[in-house]
């Protein structure tokens, strides 16, 4: 009981600090966004690059794309036939094997974490 | 008063990140650039705004719609911009020059060829009992 208990907390303290990590990057990404308007000349060297998903379920997926698309830089352009792979619309990539790594590795752990 | 330059600040702040959305537009090089401009910038935009809002009529109930509003914006406007994105990479429409890498079309490239391998054996089968 009293596991179950905790484990719910968790759950909620897990959602809470997501939610706080979700509207930090909304709101970095739209201040990125807007820098990249307003500088005269353009920084941007944009690029597509594709990222690897491990089983991911449909809710996942659903958070997934949707954070991708809503933070700092990327977008999320095209899934592939067999869900494996995320195609995704960069505004900056001096690095793309970076870029994979941290998506990889920071926002799919997140999601998976929770949802 | 304080709320007053408060909620001043949020609609001006929300104007401007709207029009930042217009203006980016206008001057990005290419269509996935400008998508990102169309979601991020004027979806936060809107929240500012909505936030203002919230202030000025202080009411619970309107809270509550303003935060459902803003709800179904956030889940919806990546899914229309994952839509359009997706319609217009696979309508060919050019990306930049200056774009570093494309992962993405290698993959299309060798399913288009599938496809098109797949229709070249069903012509090539004359005895087909379906004509």
């Amino acid at each position: 009981m009293s596991t179950q208990r905790s484990s719910v907390f968790l759950r909620l303290w897990r959602g809470l600090l997501f939610s706080l990590f979700y509207v930090k990057e909304v709101v970095a990404s739209s201040f990125l966004v807007a820098y990249d308007i307003l500088t005269p000349r353009l920084y941007s060297r944009p690029g597509i690059i594709a990222v690897s998903l491990c089983s991911l379920t449909d809710r996942q997926l659903l958070v997934l794309t949707n954070l991708v698309t809503m933070t700092p830089g990327t977008l999320s352009l095209d899934l592939s036939a067999d869900r494996s792979m995320l195609y995704i619309h960069h505004m900056h990539v001096p690095d793309p094997e970076a870029l994979r790594r941290q998506i990889e590795e920071d926002y799919v752990r997140r999601v998976r974490e929770i949802f | 008063m304080i709320t007053d330059i408060l909620i001043a600040f949020l609609l001006l702040g929300g104007s401007a990140f709207a029009l930042v959305a217009a203006l980016g537009i206008v001057r990005l090089p290419d269509f996935y650039m400008r998508m990102h401009a169309a979601t991020k910038a004027s979806a936060f935009g809107l929240v500012l705004i909505f936030a203002g809002a919230a202030l000025y009529f202080g009411d619970l109930l309107v809270l509550l719609e303003i935060l459902l509003i803003v709800f179904f914006v956030y889940v919806t406007a990546p899914i229309a911009a994952h839509l359009i994105g997706r319609a217009a990479y696979h309508m060919n429409v050019p990306l930049w020059e200056e774009t570093q890498v494309d992962e993405l079309r290698p993959r299309i490239e060798e399913s288009e060829a599938e496809i098109e391998s797949g229709n070249a054996s069903a012509a090539a089968a004359p005895d087909d009992p379906a004509d």
